[in-house]
């Protein structure tokens, strides 16, 4: 039924599924610009989708979020130390996911 | 017990106020009032004077700690009970959260469906304690 719960949720993860594969951009510009990346931002748009994919059941994107914000911490902290090619990998599998999953 | 009827809310991502206010419109009979961050709370708690407190610690402009260290610096705010929501990454802070005074904390991401149930238990042992 259209007023259920169930159904206006799903509505809102349809939404939701739009607006990660119009977001991808966000990423690959951090790709791009690997080298000048401003890594409070990342850590910002990771945080936002670590916080989000799990209430809409995307477990396996949620989970991957909150592992690549954990090193991104880390990385904050400088404990650990900024590797560019390590970070732009993480990257390019963070945007594979976030595609795989966005996918209509 | 003290029945919760009066939530305000603190949230800076849309499609977690969204997904918030339709739970709780459909799954509670709480009022709701809801926050882009804890500026607004503190402009707000005054005057609607809720019952709870939800609080995402990670906000823009003002954070959740931040917003609860003014609330209890407030002699007409300091008893307002607050529950924190806070990402898995940080859950490592929790202790250190839970020291500042706070009720208790629900961590992001939330099952949706669970979502009351999480804060009428919090609610409950809270006014069972008192």
């Amino acid at each position: 039924m259209e007023n259920s719960l169930e159904y206006k949720i799903n509505k809102f993860k349809e939404g939701y599924l739009i607006k990660l594969r119009e977001n991808i951009n966000i990423f690959e510009d951090f790709i791009c610009c690997i080298n000048d990346i401003n890594v409070e931002t990342l850590y910002s748009e990771v945080h936002k989708i670590s916080g989000t994919a799990g209430m809409y059941g995307l477990k396996e994107l949620s989970e991957f979020s909150t592992e690549f914000e954990l090193y991104l911490i880390d990385v904050k902290k400088e404990i650990l130390e900024v590797d560019k090619n390590d970070l732009k990998t993480k990257l390019i599998q963070y945007v594979e996911k976030i595609k795989n999953i966005s996918a209509p | 017990m003290k029945k919760l009827k009066r939530l305000l809310y603190a949230e800076d991502e849309t499609d977690i106020q969204i997904i918030v206010e339709t739970i709780i419109q459909s799954m509670s009979d709480y009022e709701l009032k809801i926050c882009n961050n804890g500026k607004e709370v503190l402009e707000k708690v005054e005057e609607y004077q809720p019952d709870l407190i939800v609080l995402d610690v990670m906000m823009p402009e003002m954070d959740g700690l931040t917003t609860f260290n003014n609330l209890q610096a407030n002699e007409k705010t300091k008893e307002i009970p607050i529950i924190f929501m806070t990402a898995k990454a940080q859950v490592h802070e929790v202790n250190e959260i839970l020291k500042t005074g706070i009720i208790g904390i629900i961590t992001k991401p939330f099952d949706p469906m669970n979502l009351i149930t999480n804060i009428n238990e919090i609610w409950e042992a809270y006014s069972n304690g008192k």
